[in-house]
Protein backbone atom coordinates (compact mmCIF):
# COMPACT_ATOMS: atom_id res chain seq x y z
CA UNK A 1 0.00 0.00 0.00
CA UNK A 2 2.85 2.39 0.82
CA UNK A 3 4.28 1.82 -2.67
CA UNK A 4 0.94 2.68 -4.28
CA UNK A 5 0.89 5.89 -2.23
CA UNK A 6 4.44 6.72 -3.39
CA UNK A 7 3.47 6.05 -6.99
CA UNK A 8 0.41 8.28 -6.79
CA UNK A 9 2.31 11.05 -5.04
CA UNK A 10 4.76 11.01 -7.95
CA UNK A 11 1.86 11.18 -10.41
CA UNK A 12 0.23 14.04 -8.52
CA UNK A 13 3.45 16.05 -8.40
CA UNK A 14 4.57 15.35 -11.97
CA UNK A 15 1.12 15.49 -13.55
CA UNK A 16 -0.73 18.69 -14.37
CA UNK A 17 -4.29 18.09 -13.22
CA UNK A 18 -3.74 18.73 -9.50
CA UNK A 19 -1.93 22.01 -10.13
CA UNK A 20 -4.55 23.16 -12.65
CA UNK A 21 -7.42 22.43 -10.26
CA UNK A 22 -5.67 24.12 -7.33
CA UNK A 23 -4.91 27.11 -9.57
CA UNK A 24 -8.61 27.29 -10.43
CA UNK A 25 -9.48 27.28 -6.72
CA UNK A 26 -7.01 30.09 -6.05
CA UNK A 27 -8.28 32.07 -9.06
CA UNK A 28 -11.88 31.75 -7.88
CA UNK A 29 -10.81 32.87 -4.39
CA UNK A 30 -9.05 35.92 -5.80
CA UNK A 31 -11.96 36.90 -8.04
CA UNK A 32 -14.69 36.27 -5.47
CA UNK A 33 -12.98 38.06 -2.60
CA UNK A 34 -11.88 40.87 -4.91
CA UNK A 35 -15.45 41.32 -6.09
CA UNK A 36 -16.73 41.27 -2.51
CA UNK A 37 -14.17 43.85 -1.44
CA UNK A 38 -15.11 46.06 -4.37
CA UNK A 39 -18.85 45.85 -3.65
CA UNK A 40 -18.26 46.56 0.03
CA UNK A 41 -15.90 49.45 -0.69
CA UNK A 42 -16.69 53.14 -1.04
CA UNK A 43 -15.83 53.20 -4.75
CA UNK A 44 -18.76 50.95 -5.63
CA UNK A 45 -21.20 53.08 -3.59
CA UNK A 46 -19.81 56.19 -5.24
CA UNK A 47 -20.29 54.64 -8.65
CA UNK A 48 -23.90 53.86 -7.82
CA UNK A 49 -24.48 57.36 -6.51
CA UNK A 50 -22.93 58.77 -9.67
CA UNK A 51 -25.19 56.58 -11.79
CA UNK A 52 -28.18 57.76 -9.78
CA UNK A 53 -27.21 61.41 -10.14
CA UNK A 54 -26.85 61.12 -13.92
CA UNK A 55 -30.55 60.29 -14.11
CA UNK A 56 -32.45 59.27 -17.26
CA UNK A 57 -29.91 60.75 -19.64
CA UNK A 58 -27.42 58.01 -18.89
CA UNK A 59 -26.56 55.23 -21.30
CA UNK A 60 -28.28 51.90 -20.56
CA UNK A 61 -27.29 48.46 -21.79
CA UNK A 62 -29.30 45.31 -21.11
CA UNK A 63 -32.53 45.09 -19.18
CA UNK A 64 -34.08 48.46 -18.50
CA UNK A 65 -35.39 48.97 -15.00
CA UNK A 66 -37.75 51.80 -14.23
CA UNK A 67 -36.03 54.49 -12.24
CA UNK A 68 -32.53 54.65 -10.78
CA UNK A 69 -31.25 53.51 -7.37
CA UNK A 70 -32.83 55.71 -4.77
CA UNK A 71 -31.50 56.59 -1.33
CA UNK A 72 -33.09 53.48 0.17
CA UNK A 73 -31.29 51.18 -2.34
CA UNK A 74 -27.99 52.84 -1.59
CA UNK A 75 -28.54 52.36 2.13
CA UNK A 76 -29.29 48.66 1.56
CA UNK A 77 -26.13 48.24 -0.48
CA UNK A 78 -24.07 50.04 2.11
CA UNK A 79 -25.57 47.87 4.82
CA UNK A 80 -24.83 44.67 2.87
CA UNK A 81 -21.27 45.84 2.32
CA UNK A 82 -20.94 46.61 5.98
CA UNK A 83 -22.19 43.14 6.91
CA UNK A 84 -19.72 41.57 4.55
CA UNK A 85 -16.78 43.44 5.89
CA UNK A 86 -17.44 43.35 9.58
CA UNK A 87 -17.59 40.45 11.93
CA UNK A 88 -17.62 37.68 9.36
CA UNK A 89 -15.57 34.66 10.38
CA UNK A 90 -13.01 33.14 8.05
CA UNK A 91 -15.05 29.93 7.98
CA UNK A 92 -18.19 31.82 6.96
CA UNK A 93 -16.29 33.74 4.27
CA UNK A 94 -14.90 30.54 2.71
CA UNK A 95 -18.19 28.75 3.25
CA UNK A 96 -20.23 31.47 1.53
CA UNK A 97 -18.04 31.33 -1.52
CA UNK A 98 -17.17 27.65 -1.84
CA UNK A 99 -19.43 25.42 0.26
CA UNK A 100 -22.93 26.83 -0.03
CA UNK A 101 -23.90 25.74 -3.54
CA UNK A 102 -21.25 23.05 -3.81
CA UNK A 103 -18.56 24.99 -5.68
CA UNK A 104 -15.60 23.38 -3.92
CA UNK A 105 -17.23 19.95 -4.00
CA UNK A 106 -17.70 20.18 -7.76
CA UNK A 107 -14.10 21.25 -8.35
CA UNK A 108 -12.86 18.46 -6.10
CA UNK A 109 -14.92 15.70 -7.72
CA UNK A 110 -13.81 16.81 -11.18
CA UNK A 111 -10.22 16.31 -10.08
CA UNK A 112 -10.95 12.96 -8.41
CA UNK A 113 -12.82 11.70 -11.48
CA UNK A 114 -9.90 12.62 -13.74
CA UNK A 115 -7.28 11.24 -11.38
CA UNK A 116 -8.94 7.90 -10.71
CA UNK A 117 -10.24 7.07 -14.17
CA UNK A 118 -7.09 8.09 -16.06
CA UNK A 119 -5.31 4.90 -15.02
CA UNK A 120 -8.17 2.75 -16.32
CA UNK A 121 -8.68 4.68 -19.54
CA UNK A 122 -4.95 4.73 -20.30
CA UNK A 123 -4.56 1.05 -19.44
CA UNK A 124 -1.87 1.81 -16.85
CA UNK A 125 -4.03 -0.03 -14.30
CA UNK A 126 -2.66 -3.29 -15.75
CA UNK A 127 0.75 -2.31 -14.44
CA UNK A 128 -0.68 -1.33 -11.07
CA UNK A 129 -2.67 -4.52 -10.52
CA UNK A 130 0.11 -6.87 -11.56
CA UNK A 131 2.36 -5.14 -9.04
CA UNK A 132 -0.32 -4.96 -6.34
CA UNK A 133 -2.83 -7.77 -6.92
CA UNK A 134 -4.45 -7.18 -3.54
CA UNK A 135 -7.43 -5.03 -4.48
CA UNK A 136 -8.14 -4.15 -0.85
CA UNK A 137 -4.66 -2.67 -0.42
CA UNK A 138 -5.31 -0.64 -3.56
CA UNK A 139 -8.65 0.49 -2.12
CA UNK A 140 -7.09 1.47 1.20
CA UNK A 141 -4.40 3.51 -0.56
CA UNK A 142 -6.93 5.31 -2.72
CA UNK A 143 -9.23 6.04 0.24
CA UNK A 144 -6.35 7.62 2.12
CA UNK A 145 -5.50 9.65 -0.97
CA UNK A 146 -9.06 10.94 -1.34
CA UNK A 147 -9.07 12.13 2.28
CA UNK A 148 -5.59 13.70 2.00
CA UNK A 149 -6.50 15.42 -1.27
CA UNK A 150 -9.73 16.70 0.27
CA UNK A 151 -7.62 18.17 3.07
CA UNK A 152 -5.27 19.74 0.52
CA UNK A 153 -8.16 21.36 -1.38
CA UNK A 154 -9.65 22.61 1.89
CA UNK A 155 -6.35 24.11 3.05
CA UNK A 156 -5.55 25.77 -0.28
CA UNK A 157 -9.06 27.19 -0.59
CA UNK A 158 -9.07 28.50 2.97
CA UNK A 159 -5.57 29.97 2.87
CA UNK A 160 -6.13 31.62 -0.54
CA UNK A 161 -9.45 33.12 0.53
CA UNK A 162 -8.21 34.44 3.88
CA UNK A 163 -5.03 35.79 2.30
CA UNK A 164 -7.05 37.58 -0.36
CA UNK A 165 -9.39 38.97 2.33
CA UNK A 166 -6.41 40.44 4.17
CA UNK A 167 -4.95 41.75 0.92
CA UNK A 168 -8.17 43.54 -0.04
CA UNK A 169 -8.84 44.96 3.40
CA UNK A 170 -11.84 42.87 4.34
CA UNK A 171 -11.89 42.77 8.11
CA UNK A 172 -12.68 39.32 9.47
CA UNK A 173 -13.55 38.33 12.99
CA UNK A 174 -10.49 37.25 14.95
CA UNK A 175 -9.39 33.74 13.98
CA UNK A 176 -10.31 31.00 16.45
CA UNK A 177 -7.71 28.31 15.72
CA UNK A 178 -9.68 25.48 17.34
CA UNK A 179 -12.88 26.36 15.49
CA UNK A 180 -10.96 26.78 12.26
CA UNK A 181 -9.26 23.39 12.65
CA UNK A 182 -12.52 21.66 13.51
CA UNK A 183 -14.26 23.35 10.61
CA UNK A 184 -11.39 22.39 8.27
CA UNK A 185 -11.54 18.79 9.42
CA UNK A 186 -15.30 18.62 8.86
CA UNK A 187 -15.05 20.24 5.42
CA UNK A 188 -12.32 17.73 4.59
CA UNK A 189 -14.59 14.85 5.62
CA UNK A 190 -17.50 16.24 3.62
CA UNK A 191 -15.37 16.71 0.53
CA UNK A 192 -13.88 13.25 0.99
CA UNK A 193 -17.43 11.88 1.08
CA UNK A 194 -18.10 13.42 -2.33
CA UNK A 195 -14.70 12.19 -3.50
CA UNK A 196 -15.49 8.63 -2.47
CA UNK A 197 -18.90 8.75 -4.17
CA UNK A 198 -17.10 9.79 -7.35
CA UNK A 199 -14.43 7.13 -6.78
CA UNK A 200 -17.15 4.50 -6.49
CA UNK A 201 -18.57 5.53 -9.87
CA UNK A 202 -15.03 5.50 -11.29
CA UNK A 203 -14.34 1.97 -10.05
CA UNK A 204 -17.69 0.65 -11.21
CA UNK A 205 -17.74 2.25 -14.67
CA UNK A 206 -13.99 2.86 -15.30
CA UNK A 207 -15.17 5.77 -17.49
CA UNK A 208 -14.10 9.38 -17.02
CA UNK A 209 -17.25 10.84 -18.55
CA UNK A 210 -19.57 8.84 -16.32
CA UNK A 211 -17.52 9.71 -13.24
CA UNK A 212 -17.44 13.40 -14.11
CA UNK A 213 -21.17 13.60 -14.74
CA UNK A 214 -22.07 11.67 -11.61
CA UNK A 215 -19.59 13.60 -9.47
CA UNK A 216 -20.72 17.00 -10.70
CA UNK A 217 -24.41 16.20 -10.27
CA UNK A 218 -23.82 14.93 -6.73
CA UNK A 219 -21.44 17.75 -5.84
CA UNK A 220 -23.89 20.35 -7.10
CA UNK A 221 -26.55 18.97 -4.77
CA UNK A 222 -28.71 16.79 -7.01
CA UNK A 223 -29.00 14.14 -4.32
CA UNK A 224 -30.11 16.78 -1.84
CA UNK A 225 -32.78 18.00 -4.27
CA UNK A 226 -34.03 14.45 -4.68
CA UNK A 227 -34.16 13.95 -0.93
CA UNK A 228 -35.97 17.27 -0.53
CA UNK A 229 -38.48 16.19 -3.15
CA UNK A 230 -38.98 12.91 -1.34
CA UNK A 231 -39.44 14.73 1.97
CA UNK A 232 -42.21 16.84 0.40
CA UNK A 233 -44.02 13.63 -0.48
CA UNK A 234 -43.30 11.95 2.86
CA UNK A 235 -43.15 14.67 5.55
CA UNK A 236 -42.39 12.12 8.26
CA UNK A 237 -39.04 11.51 6.57
CA UNK A 238 -38.04 15.16 6.76
CA UNK A 239 -35.10 14.29 9.02
CA UNK A 240 -33.42 12.68 5.96
CA UNK A 241 -32.73 16.11 4.52
CA UNK A 242 -30.04 16.57 7.16
CA UNK A 243 -28.28 13.36 6.19
CA UNK A 244 -26.88 14.44 2.83
CA UNK A 245 -23.34 15.64 2.22
CA UNK A 246 -24.68 18.81 0.61
CA UNK A 247 -26.65 19.60 3.78
CA UNK A 248 -23.51 19.08 5.84
CA UNK A 249 -21.43 21.40 3.64
CA UNK A 250 -24.26 23.95 3.57
CA UNK A 251 -24.26 23.92 7.35
CA UNK A 252 -20.49 24.34 7.39
CA UNK A 253 -20.87 27.39 5.14
CA UNK A 254 -21.97 29.20 8.31
CA UNK A 255 -19.07 27.90 10.35
CA UNK A 256 -19.16 25.49 13.29
CA UNK A 257 -20.67 25.57 16.74
CA UNK A 258 -23.52 27.94 17.41
CA UNK A 259 -23.45 29.37 13.90
CA UNK A 260 -23.99 26.00 12.23
CA UNK A 261 -27.34 24.39 11.43
CA UNK A 262 -26.07 20.87 12.07
CA UNK A 263 -23.88 19.80 14.95
CA UNK A 264 -20.25 18.89 14.37
CA UNK A 265 -20.68 15.23 15.45
CA UNK A 266 -23.64 14.92 13.08
CA UNK A 267 -21.62 16.25 10.16
CA UNK A 268 -18.65 14.04 11.04
CA UNK A 269 -20.80 10.91 11.31
CA UNK A 270 -22.72 11.52 8.09
CA UNK A 271 -19.51 12.22 6.16
CA UNK A 272 -17.74 9.23 7.64
CA UNK A 273 -20.73 7.01 6.84
CA UNK A 274 -20.57 8.08 3.17
CA UNK A 275 -16.82 7.43 3.06
CA UNK A 276 -17.17 4.01 4.69
CA UNK A 277 -20.13 2.89 2.56
CA UNK A 278 -18.44 3.99 -0.66
CA UNK A 279 -15.24 2.21 0.40
CA UNK A 280 -17.14 -1.04 1.01
CA UNK A 281 -19.05 -0.78 -2.27
CA UNK A 282 -15.85 0.21 -4.10
CA UNK A 283 -14.05 -2.78 -2.61
CA UNK A 284 -16.77 -5.11 -3.91
CA UNK A 285 -16.58 -3.50 -7.37
CA UNK A 286 -12.80 -3.80 -7.46
CA UNK A 287 -12.91 -7.44 -6.36
CA UNK A 288 -15.64 -8.45 -8.78
CA UNK A 289 -14.54 -6.65 -11.93
CA UNK A 290 -11.63 -7.78 -14.06
CA UNK A 291 -8.98 -5.30 -15.09
CA UNK B 1 9.44 -27.44 -14.32
CA UNK B 2 6.21 -25.89 -15.53
CA UNK B 3 6.20 -22.13 -15.05
CA UNK B 4 2.62 -21.88 -16.26
CA UNK B 5 -0.01 -24.58 -15.90
CA UNK B 6 -3.71 -24.31 -16.51
CA UNK B 7 -6.22 -27.08 -16.01
CA UNK B 8 -9.75 -26.88 -17.36
CA UNK B 9 -9.52 -23.10 -17.38
CA UNK B 10 -12.83 -21.40 -18.11
CA UNK B 11 -13.88 -17.82 -18.68
CA UNK B 12 -17.39 -16.73 -19.51
CA UNK B 13 -18.68 -13.24 -20.23
CA UNK B 14 -22.42 -13.22 -19.68
CA UNK B 15 -23.60 -16.25 -21.58
CA UNK B 16 -20.60 -16.41 -23.91
CA UNK B 17 -17.76 -18.80 -23.22
CA UNK B 18 -14.47 -17.21 -24.23
CA UNK B 19 -12.14 -19.85 -22.79
CA UNK B 20 -13.36 -23.40 -22.47
CA UNK B 21 -11.57 -26.16 -20.54
CA UNK B 22 -8.21 -24.79 -21.56
CA UNK B 23 -5.05 -26.68 -20.63
CA UNK B 24 -1.66 -25.03 -21.10
CA UNK B 25 1.86 -25.90 -20.04
CA UNK B 26 4.83 -23.58 -20.33
CA UNK B 27 8.23 -24.85 -19.22
CA UNK B 28 11.00 -22.86 -17.59
CA UNK B 29 13.07 -21.12 -20.26
CA UNK B 30 10.49 -21.52 -23.04
CA UNK B 31 9.64 -18.90 -25.58
CA UNK B 32 6.08 -20.08 -25.93
CA UNK B 33 4.39 -18.97 -29.14
CA UNK B 34 0.69 -18.62 -28.42
CA UNK B 35 -1.18 -18.77 -31.69
CA UNK B 36 -4.82 -18.29 -32.54
CA UNK B 37 -7.20 -16.27 -34.63
CA UNK B 38 -8.62 -12.93 -33.47
CA UNK B 39 -11.22 -13.64 -30.81
CA UNK B 40 -9.94 -17.16 -30.16
CA UNK B 41 -9.32 -16.29 -26.50
CA UNK B 42 -5.58 -15.53 -26.41
CA UNK B 43 -5.86 -12.19 -24.64
CA UNK B 44 -8.39 -13.55 -22.13
CA UNK B 45 -6.03 -16.40 -21.27
CA UNK B 46 -3.13 -13.94 -20.94
CA UNK B 47 -5.18 -11.74 -18.61
CA UNK B 48 -5.98 -14.72 -16.41
CA UNK B 49 -2.32 -15.75 -16.36
CA UNK B 50 -1.42 -12.21 -15.26
CA UNK B 51 -4.04 -12.25 -12.51
CA UNK B 52 -5.93 -9.39 -14.14
CA UNK B 53 -9.03 -11.50 -14.79
CA UNK B 54 -10.60 -14.06 -12.51
CA UNK B 55 -11.25 -17.48 -14.10
CA UNK B 56 -14.87 -18.63 -14.17
CA UNK B 57 -13.66 -22.17 -13.57
CA UNK B 58 -10.65 -24.44 -13.64
CA UNK B 59 -7.25 -23.62 -12.29
CA UNK B 60 -4.33 -21.43 -13.27
CA UNK B 61 -0.96 -21.81 -11.61
CA UNK B 62 2.07 -19.64 -12.26
CA UNK B 63 5.27 -20.70 -10.52
CA UNK B 64 3.11 -23.22 -8.69
CA UNK B 65 0.73 -20.68 -7.12
CA UNK B 66 -2.09 -18.35 -8.04
CA UNK B 67 -0.91 -15.39 -10.13
CA UNK B 68 -2.69 -13.15 -7.63
CA UNK B 69 -0.29 -14.15 -4.88
CA UNK B 70 1.82 -11.07 -4.14
CA UNK B 71 5.10 -13.01 -4.44
CA UNK B 72 4.07 -14.48 -7.78
CA UNK B 73 2.61 -11.40 -9.41
CA UNK B 74 5.88 -9.53 -8.93
CA UNK B 75 7.65 -12.24 -10.94
CA UNK B 76 5.37 -11.58 -13.94
CA UNK B 77 5.91 -8.80 -16.46
CA UNK B 78 2.99 -8.07 -18.76
CA UNK B 79 2.40 -6.32 -22.03
CA UNK B 80 -1.20 -7.15 -22.82
CA UNK B 81 -3.15 -5.51 -25.64
CA UNK B 82 -1.69 -1.96 -25.44
CA UNK B 83 1.29 -0.80 -23.37
CA UNK B 84 -0.97 1.25 -21.03
CA UNK B 85 0.75 4.61 -20.80
CA UNK B 86 -0.12 8.05 -19.49
CA UNK B 87 0.10 10.07 -22.70
CA UNK B 88 0.68 13.39 -20.98
CA UNK B 89 3.65 12.06 -19.01
CA UNK B 90 7.12 11.26 -20.27
CA UNK B 91 8.45 7.76 -20.84
CA UNK B 92 10.70 8.25 -17.83
CA UNK B 93 7.78 9.29 -15.61
CA UNK B 94 5.66 6.34 -16.76
CA UNK B 95 8.52 4.02 -15.87
CA UNK B 96 9.09 5.76 -12.54
CA UNK B 97 5.45 5.22 -11.57
CA UNK B 98 5.73 1.48 -11.93
CA UNK B 99 9.19 1.43 -10.35
CA UNK B 100 7.78 3.20 -7.28
CA UNK B 101 4.80 0.86 -7.17
CA UNK B 102 7.25 -2.03 -7.15
CA UNK B 103 9.24 -0.40 -4.38
CA UNK B 104 12.56 -0.74 -6.22
CA UNK B 105 15.60 0.31 -4.21
CA UNK B 106 17.15 2.57 -6.84
CA UNK B 107 14.25 3.26 -9.21
CA UNK B 108 15.92 6.05 -11.18
CA UNK B 109 18.93 3.94 -12.14
CA UNK B 110 16.76 0.97 -13.04
CA UNK B 111 14.50 3.11 -15.20
CA UNK B 112 17.44 4.65 -17.03
CA UNK B 113 18.99 1.20 -17.62
CA UNK B 114 15.80 -0.20 -19.09
CA UNK B 115 15.18 2.84 -21.28
CA UNK B 116 18.70 2.36 -22.67
CA UNK B 117 18.17 -1.39 -23.05
CA UNK B 118 15.03 -0.87 -25.11
CA UNK B 119 16.62 1.90 -27.19
CA UNK B 120 14.58 4.73 -25.66
CA UNK B 121 17.38 6.39 -23.71
CA UNK B 122 17.37 9.47 -25.94
CA UNK B 123 13.61 10.03 -25.78
CA UNK B 124 12.98 9.36 -22.09
CA UNK B 125 11.83 12.94 -21.45
CA UNK B 126 9.43 12.96 -24.38
CA UNK B 127 5.68 12.68 -23.71
CA UNK B 128 4.46 9.26 -24.71
CA UNK B 129 1.53 10.66 -26.70
CA UNK B 130 4.19 11.80 -29.19
CA UNK B 131 5.63 8.29 -29.49
CA UNK B 132 5.27 6.13 -32.58
CA UNK B 133 3.61 2.74 -32.21
CA UNK B 134 7.01 1.04 -32.22
CA UNK B 135 8.33 3.31 -29.47
CA UNK B 136 5.21 2.65 -27.39
CA UNK B 137 5.65 -1.10 -27.77
CA UNK B 138 9.27 -0.83 -26.71
CA UNK B 139 8.28 1.26 -23.71
CA UNK B 140 5.62 -1.33 -22.91
CA UNK B 141 8.33 -3.98 -22.97
CA UNK B 142 10.54 -1.82 -20.73
CA UNK B 143 7.63 -1.47 -18.28
CA UNK B 144 7.12 -5.21 -18.31
CA UNK B 145 10.80 -5.72 -17.52
CA UNK B 146 10.77 -3.50 -14.42
CA UNK B 147 11.27 -5.59 -11.32
CA UNK B 148 13.31 -8.24 -13.18
CA UNK B 149 10.42 -10.63 -13.87
CA UNK B 150 10.98 -14.35 -14.43
CA UNK B 151 8.00 -14.62 -16.77
CA UNK B 152 6.98 -12.25 -19.54
CA UNK B 153 3.44 -12.31 -20.92
CA UNK B 154 3.49 -10.46 -24.23
CA UNK B 155 0.24 -10.13 -26.13
CA UNK B 156 0.80 -9.01 -29.70
CA UNK B 157 4.00 -7.05 -28.96
CA UNK B 158 4.76 -6.87 -32.70
CA UNK B 159 1.46 -5.18 -33.57
CA UNK B 160 1.85 -2.05 -35.62
CA UNK B 161 5.57 -2.46 -36.06
CA UNK B 162 7.37 -2.26 -39.37
CA UNK B 163 9.57 -5.26 -40.26
CA UNK B 164 12.66 -3.59 -38.80
CA UNK B 165 10.81 -2.76 -35.56
CA UNK B 166 9.46 -6.29 -35.31
CA UNK B 167 12.94 -7.68 -35.79
CA UNK B 168 14.30 -5.42 -33.03
CA UNK B 169 11.64 -6.55 -30.56
CA UNK B 170 12.28 -10.18 -31.50
CA UNK B 171 15.98 -9.72 -30.85
CA UNK B 172 15.25 -8.13 -27.48
CA UNK B 173 12.98 -11.01 -26.49
CA UNK B 174 15.53 -13.61 -27.55
CA UNK B 175 18.25 -11.73 -25.69
CA UNK B 176 16.14 -11.65 -22.52
CA UNK B 177 15.42 -15.35 -22.81
CA UNK B 178 19.00 -16.27 -23.58
CA UNK B 179 20.90 -13.98 -21.19
CA UNK B 180 18.48 -13.62 -18.29
CA UNK B 181 16.66 -16.92 -18.56
CA UNK B 182 13.26 -15.24 -18.71
CA UNK B 183 10.40 -17.49 -19.76
CA UNK B 184 8.27 -15.79 -22.40
CA UNK B 185 4.69 -16.40 -23.49
CA UNK B 186 4.11 -14.42 -26.65
CA UNK B 187 1.11 -14.21 -28.92
CA UNK B 188 1.50 -12.77 -32.37
CA UNK B 189 0.02 -12.86 -35.81
CA UNK B 190 3.45 -12.23 -37.28
CA UNK B 191 4.16 -15.95 -37.61
CA UNK B 192 7.37 -15.42 -39.50
CA UNK B 193 8.90 -13.59 -36.51
CA UNK B 194 7.33 -16.03 -34.07
CA UNK B 195 8.84 -18.94 -35.98
CA UNK B 196 12.30 -17.47 -35.50
CA UNK B 197 12.14 -17.32 -31.72
CA UNK B 198 9.56 -19.75 -30.32
CA UNK B 199 10.77 -22.98 -28.73
CA UNK B 200 7.27 -24.26 -28.07
CA UNK B 201 3.83 -23.47 -29.40
CA UNK B 202 0.27 -23.61 -28.21
CA UNK B 203 -2.62 -23.26 -30.63
CA UNK B 204 -5.95 -21.96 -29.37
CA UNK B 205 -9.19 -22.17 -31.26
CA UNK B 206 -12.54 -20.95 -29.97
CA UNK B 207 -11.26 -21.05 -26.42
CA UNK B 208 -9.87 -24.58 -26.64
CA UNK B 209 -6.23 -25.58 -26.71
CA UNK B 210 -6.01 -27.41 -30.01
CA UNK B 211 -2.47 -28.61 -29.56
CA UNK B 212 0.82 -27.88 -27.81
CA UNK B 213 3.95 -28.77 -29.67
CA UNK B 214 7.66 -28.07 -29.76
CA UNK B 215 9.46 -26.08 -32.42
CA UNK B 216 10.99 -29.38 -33.57
CA UNK B 217 7.49 -30.84 -34.00
CA UNK B 218 6.52 -27.84 -36.10
CA UNK B 219 9.65 -28.14 -38.22
CA UNK B 220 8.91 -31.75 -38.85
CA UNK B 221 5.28 -31.17 -39.68
CA UNK B 222 6.10 -28.32 -41.99
CA UNK B 223 8.59 -30.41 -43.90
CA UNK B 224 7.93 -31.54 -47.45
CA UNK B 225 5.21 -34.06 -47.91
CA UNK B 226 3.59 -35.95 -50.67
CA UNK B 227 -0.10 -35.50 -51.13
CA UNK B 228 -1.82 -38.62 -52.40
CA UNK B 229 -5.40 -38.71 -53.64
CA UNK B 230 -6.52 -42.28 -54.14
CA UNK B 231 -9.81 -43.93 -55.09
CA UNK B 232 -9.93 -45.87 -51.84
CA UNK B 233 -8.13 -43.75 -49.24
CA UNK B 234 -8.61 -46.13 -46.31
CA UNK B 235 -7.13 -49.07 -48.20
CA UNK B 236 -4.44 -46.86 -49.72
CA UNK B 237 -3.38 -45.65 -46.25
CA UNK B 238 -3.16 -49.23 -44.94
CA UNK B 239 -1.11 -50.35 -47.95
CA UNK B 240 1.29 -47.43 -47.69
CA UNK B 241 1.76 -47.84 -43.93
CA UNK B 242 2.63 -51.50 -44.41
CA UNK B 243 4.96 -50.89 -47.31
CA UNK B 244 6.73 -47.80 -45.92
CA UNK B 245 6.99 -48.26 -42.13
CA UNK B 246 9.59 -45.48 -41.82
CA UNK B 247 7.33 -42.82 -43.24
CA UNK B 248 4.62 -40.94 -41.39
CA UNK B 249 1.12 -40.63 -42.78
CA UNK B 250 -1.67 -38.23 -42.07
CA UNK B 251 -5.23 -38.69 -43.21
CA UNK B 252 -6.79 -35.36 -44.10
CA UNK B 253 -10.46 -34.28 -43.87
CA UNK B 254 -10.71 -34.11 -47.69
CA UNK B 255 -9.79 -37.85 -47.86
CA UNK B 256 -6.31 -37.17 -49.18
CA UNK B 257 -3.24 -38.70 -47.53
CA UNK B 258 -0.14 -36.78 -46.59
CA UNK B 259 3.14 -38.69 -46.56
CA UNK B 260 5.94 -37.20 -44.44
CA UNK B 261 9.57 -38.23 -44.54
CA UNK B 262 11.90 -39.21 -47.38
CA UNK B 263 9.14 -40.41 -49.63
CA UNK B 264 9.76 -41.29 -53.26
CA UNK B 265 6.71 -40.26 -55.27
CA UNK B 266 7.39 -42.91 -57.91
CA UNK B 267 7.60 -45.70 -55.33
CA UNK B 268 4.40 -44.57 -53.65
CA UNK B 269 2.52 -44.42 -56.95
CA UNK B 270 3.86 -47.80 -58.05
CA UNK B 271 2.88 -49.45 -54.76
CA UNK B 272 -0.70 -48.23 -55.06
CA UNK B 273 -0.89 -49.33 -58.68
CA UNK B 274 0.37 -52.77 -57.74
CA UNK B 275 -2.54 -53.10 -55.32
CA UNK B 276 -5.01 -51.93 -57.95
CA UNK B 277 -5.77 -48.66 -56.22
CA UNK B 278 -6.35 -45.87 -58.71
CA UNK B 279 -4.19 -42.83 -58.02
CA UNK B 280 -6.15 -39.65 -58.76
CA UNK B 281 -3.46 -37.23 -57.66
CA UNK B 282 0.10 -37.35 -56.46
CA UNK B 283 2.22 -34.28 -55.90
CA UNK B 284 4.89 -32.88 -53.61
CA UNK B 285 3.98 -30.09 -51.25
CA UNK B 286 5.72 -27.91 -48.73
CA UNK B 287 3.83 -26.09 -46.00
CA UNK B 288 5.07 -22.88 -44.55
CA UNK B 289 4.55 -21.93 -40.91
CA UNK B 290 1.54 -19.78 -41.69
CA UNK B 291 -0.22 -22.48 -43.61
CA UNK B 292 0.54 -24.97 -40.84
CA UNK B 293 -0.94 -22.82 -38.10
CA UNK B 294 -3.83 -21.46 -40.10
CA UNK B 295 -4.92 -25.01 -40.72
CA UNK B 296 -4.89 -25.76 -36.99
CA UNK B 297 -6.49 -22.49 -36.04
CA UNK B 298 -9.24 -22.70 -38.59
CA UNK B 299 -10.32 -26.34 -38.65
CA UNK B 300 -10.38 -29.29 -36.35
CA UNK B 301 -6.92 -30.75 -36.25
CA UNK B 302 -6.73 -34.43 -37.15
CA UNK B 303 -3.08 -35.17 -36.56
Amino acid sequence: MANILRMDLYRLVHGKSLWIMLAIVVAISVMSVGMMAYIAGPEFAATLQSASANGPGSFHVGIAVEGSPDASDLEDIAEAGSMMTSGMTAEALVGTMFLNGGGLAVIFVIFIAIFLTAEFESGFSKNVFTVQPNRLAFLAARTIEVVVLAAAFTVVTTVATIAMAFATGIVLAPLQPVDLLLWGALVTLGLAGFGMLTALVAWVTRKMTASLVAGILLGAGLATLLVQGFVLLVPSASFLANFTLSACLASLSHGVGAAAILSSPHIALVSFAFIALCAVAGGIALQKKDI
Amino acid sequence: MDVVETYGLMKTFGGKTAVDHFDMHVNQGDIYGFVGRNGAGKTTVMRMLAGLAEPSGGEVRVFGTSPREAGTSRRIGVLIEAPGLYGTMSAYDNMMLKALALGLVDPKAKVRDLLEFTGLGQVGKKKTKQFSMGMKQRLGLALALLGDPDLLLLDEPLNGLDPEGAREIRRLIMQLNDQRGITVVISSHVLEQLGKMATRYGVIREGHMVRELTAADVDQECSDFLQVEAANPTLALAVLQERFPNLRFQSMPDASIRVFGAADAGAVGATLNEQGIAVQGLYAHKRDLEEFFVEMMGAEYRG
